[in-house]
């Protein structure tokens, strides 16, 4: 059974149907990618995963139970982290307080602590300035607190939306490498990237998104192998990705 | 979505005609029966009904909540009074007035436009700045524009004799021009929505960004419909002060703002049909309500006081109406014109969920 | 020198209490974005809680204490009754629905306990004055100082330290992303809720004991001055509604010493303006926030 499956999911804004009946599947300990251009859909899949917008059909099933009906808030319970194209940080909090909240979800006290230690041994900045307003960060320090925070939920599944988005070079290569690193610790984790070479490159399997339908799944060999059906829509992903 | 054409149909036309036939028809049953109360509880539908579709044409097609609309009524109300008591009685109602004032009277119709162009103008000047503003901040600097109103109407003793009681009036309204006035502005806030200025609203209503994108001034459509608005508010007022001929600011502040909002929003706010419907279903609650309440407090059976009962009962009705058909009664299709797609309705609201997150 | 220092003495009164107003108000505010109309009933709750209690042999403590759950209950059941089932809906419909609960929560003092005004009985010490290096205070403006400022340091320290407090601040911040963390909507708003009628109990038991009576529309003037203080003040942030608390506060006693007698009756008028100024040239406020209004044009 896969931990995460969607099947003939559609989400509506108005009149605008943005997703056309998804299908899509996360195993347990996978990296998957979701490709594709501006606007095909791919913040709404996560969104309707993480119950921001729901499904108007199709089922979305987490862990063997559905989801598709439950508010954001329990969904977040059962396991799945959410970390959005904007990041979601809270700026009139501190860095601290942002992390704080990560882990609003775990009881335990010292889980809580150890697995702020290791967030911070992760991304040091965010231990430096731990005490400062978040909203001071930059763009990839932002970035890496949300990612921490996301983590200290102890997620079953991590959601990263675009998480290079907007990043400078080294840090683009920085959070490709942070994405790397919790593949292998076993974080199960669904990746939307515009920056289609780089996230086939880590991905286990991957799906393309094209204006709310799939049209291509599977490894990231055969994706590349169906290159002659996608090469134009491909080509101008790479060059929308490089230039971020 | 689909672009409503801008002729105005004879299918379009058909709700129109039915409310204006059950609305006629009350009205003369009223007159064949004859009796005093019915009269007055009437004529005051009709003079509300004027109000509520004031209110409606701003708020029902803009998407704009205001408060400040009773205000206008008050303002029409003063106005029209200012010039239409008679010189003989000035000296006794507003023994402050002005000397340039005092000599000034005129016939009912005129002292009613003059009212109305008073609040027109009140309501042109210092409403530009606001239609700038959406949600919130527009519906709090409409409540400003109503306390504001409130306290000038209460504190101007010289034109308004203050917070006391401004009487001398004429009793020129009576049913049949409460009647006549009111179908006649049901036809023009029915034009007003199918007009090109309803349209460019409706489409700001539903989607600000899209509508400036279109080129819709969204800006100046507010302004021009928050002022004819106020126009026939304005109008509203001098009807009901030359129908009551003595009353106070008091009558144009929260419990107004309260029962007409109430007519609005229960009827629907988006058509002229459900405003219309909203101000008949209230007013006759409001009464039925009234009757009990004095029957109760002459009859003593109830162990307090019954006043203000019906004000209880109506807030509740206004909340469970905004939470189980926040739309009204008729939602966003007229009455009697074809069939309700309430999906549009829907979607306006999700749209505005969205837009809150 | 004595008038000075009167002044400030009465301006720091009045301010702290208005502060208080609209804290009340924004804590409401900065979670859902609506402005809560009812705010003002929550004070009357309080003062009638207080009148009907006084009877009683227990002592004034008691009945604040009282009066202030009381404010805090109400509170969370309108949310509970009325706000939550049209949260899903317009802003507008939630501006109406507070409209509605106001009008109902007063209409219901008017039937249940009386449409006239009822004398509270303020402890006598409160008109009495002491003398402090000289200069004489009165009682009634320390006890305000005094609870407000102890309101306002708890406050602080619960937005500041602790769970909730964070919880709260996240969510004016971004609430969509806070359910995403897993913090469920309704705990966050109901405690908003709480707090909101905590703060309306104690500035209501100060106004009441202030005017010495409650009616039914004992709420109205709280709520047009919570309403004048989030606007001018700030709506984005705590310390605007502080801010603008004790601006007004200040300015109603400046104006009421330098306005002339026949203009001091439009002193509303002439402060409502002042608010529809702000919002339209600057709707942030004096305290700058993110901004709250979405300006088109
Ligand atoms: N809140 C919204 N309201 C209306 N349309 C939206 C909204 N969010 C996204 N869309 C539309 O849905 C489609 C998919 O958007 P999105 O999921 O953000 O794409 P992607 O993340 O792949 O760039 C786009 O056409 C976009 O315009
Ligand atoms: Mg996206």
């Amino acid at each position: 059974m896969s931990l995460l499956e969607l099947s003939n999911v559609h989400v509506r804004y108005g009149a605008i149907t943005a997703l056309k009946g998804l299908d899509l599947r996360v195993e347990q300990g996978e990296l998957v990618a979701l490709v594709g251009s501006n606007g095909a859909g791919k913040t709404t899949t996560l969104s309707a995963i993480a119950g921001v917008h729901k499904a108007s059909t199709g089922s979305i099933v987490f862990d063997g139970k559905p989801i598709h009906a439950k508010r954001s808030a329990d969904i977040a319970r059962r396991g799945i982290a959410l970390v959005p194209e904007d990041r979601g940080i809270f700026p009139s909090l501190t860095i601290e307080e942002n992390l704080r909240l990560g882990s609003y979800l775990v009881r335990d006290k010292k889980t809580v602590a150890d697995e702020l230690d290791r967030v911070f041994d992760r991304f040091p900045i965010l231990k430096e300035r731990a005490g400062q307003g978040a909203g001071t960060l930059s763009g990839g320090e932002q970035q890496q607190l949300a990612i921490a925070r996301a983590l200290l939920s102890q997620p079953r599944l991590l959601m990263l939306d675009e998480p290079s988005l907007g990043l400078s070079p080294t840090l683009v290569d920085r959070m490709f490498e942070i994405i790397q690193q919790l593949h292998e610790e076993g974080v199960t984790i669904l990746l939307v990237e515009q920056n289609v070479t780089r996230a086939l490159a880590l991905a286990n399997r991957a799906y393309v998104l094209t204006t709310g339908s799939l049209t291509a799944s599977g490894t990231p060999q055969e994706i590349m192998d169906s290159i002659d059906i996608t090469a134009a829509y491909l080509g101008g992903v790479q060059v929308a990705g490089t230039e971020g | 979505m689909k672009m409503p054409s801008f002729a105005v149909t004879g299918r379009k036309l058909l709700p129109l005609i039915g409310i204006i036939v059950v609305f006629g028809v009350i009205a003369v049953i009223t007159t064949i029966l004859g009796i005093p109360l019915l009269d007055r509880i009437m004529t005051i539908m009709f003079i509300n009904l004027i109000m509520v579709l004031g209110l409606q044409m701003f708020m029902g097609n803009s998407g704009l909540l205001s408060f400040a609309h009773v205000g206008f009524m008050g303002i029409g109300a003063y106005a029209s009074a200012l010039f239409s008591i008679p010189v003989a009685a000035k000296a006794m109602s507003l023994p402050a007035l002005y000397p340039a004032l005092a000599g000034i009277e005129m016939g009912f119709f005129p002292a009613m436009m003059c009212g109305a162009l008073i609040a027109a103008a009140f309501a042109a000047i210092v409403g530009y700045p606001l239609m700038r503003l959406s949600d919130t901040a527009s519906a709090i600097a409409s409540f400003a524009l109503l306390v504001i109103v409130h306290v000038v109407l209460s504190q101007w003793s010289a034109i308004t004799n203050g917070p006391r009681t401004l009487f001398g009036l004429l009793k020129y309204t009576d049913l049949w021009t409460a009647v006549t006035w009111a179908l006649i502005i049901l036809v023009v806030a029915f034009l007003f929505k199918e007009s090109s200025l309803g349209m460019k609203l409706r489409a700001s209503r539903d989607n600000v960004h899209a509508a400036s994108a279109i080129g819709i001034n969204v800006v100046r459509a507010r302004w021009l419909a928050f002022t004819i608005s106020a126009f026939v508010c304005g109008m509203s007022g001098a009807l009901w002060a030359h129908f009551i001929t003595s009353f106070q600011p008091g009558a144009f502040y929260m419990t107004q703002t309260f029962i007409v909002l109430t007519m609005l929003i229960v009827g629907g706010p988006r058509t002229v049909t459900g405003t219309a419907i909203g101000v008949l279903l209230v007013t006759i609650a409001t009464e039925g309500l009234r009757a009990m309440e004095n029957s109760f407090s002459v009859s003593g059976v109830l162990p307090f006081e019954t006043v203000g009962m019906t004000e209880i009962l109506l807030a509740i009705l206004l909340i469970f109406m905004l939470a189980f058909r926040p739309g009204g009664l008729v939602q966003t299709i007229e009455l009697g014109a074809r069939r309700r797609v309430r999906a549009a309705a829907i979607d306006t609201s999700e749209a505005e969920l969205s837009r809150k997150a | 020198m004595d008038g000075v220092l009167q002044f400030i003495l009465n301006s720091l009164s009045l301010g702290s209490v208005y502060a208080l107003f609209a804290l009340g108000l924004i804590m409401v505010f900065g979670i859902l974005k609506l402005v809560n109309f009812a705010y003002g009933e929550l004070i009357m709750v309080a003062g009638y809680t207080w009148f009907v209690l006084q009877g009683t042999l227990l002592p004034l403590v008691v009945v604040v204490l009282v009066a202030i759950v009381v404010a805090a209950f109400t509170s969370v059941v309108t949310e509970r009754v009325a706000f939550r089932p049209v949260r899903s809906n317009s802003m507008n419909a939630m501006l109406i629905t507070s409209f509605a609960v106001s009008t109902l929560l007063q209409n219901s003092a008017l039937v249940f306990v009386s449409p006239r005004a009822r004398a509270v009985d303020v402890p006598v010490f409160f008109h009495t004055n002491i003398n402090l290096g000289g200069v004489q205070i009165s009682v009634s403006n320390v006890v305000v100082i005094l609870v407000s400022t102890l309101t306002l340091i708890g406050l602080l320290v619960l937005m500041q330290k602790t769970r909730l407090g964070i919880t709260l601040r996240a969510a004016a911040d971004d609430f969509r992303m806070l359910q995403l963390l897993g913090v469920r909507a309704d705990q966050v708003i109901v405690s908003a809720f709480a707090i909101s009628g905590v703060l309306a109990g104690i500035a209501g038991f100060l106004w009441i004991s202030r005017i010495g009576s409650v009616s039914p529309t004992v709420g109205m003037a709280p709520l047009l001055i919570a309403l004048i203080a989030i606007v001018v003040g700030g709506m984005n942030s705590l310390s605007g509604a502080i801010v603008g608390g004790f601006f007004l506060g200040t300015l109603t006693i400046a104006l009421q010493l330098l306005l002339p007698q026949d203009m001091l009756a439009f002193r509303d008028a002439v402060i409502f303006a002042v608010v529809i100024l702000v919002l339209v040239f600057r709707p942030q406020g004096i305290v700058k926030g993110r901004f709250a209004t979405e300006r088109i044009g």
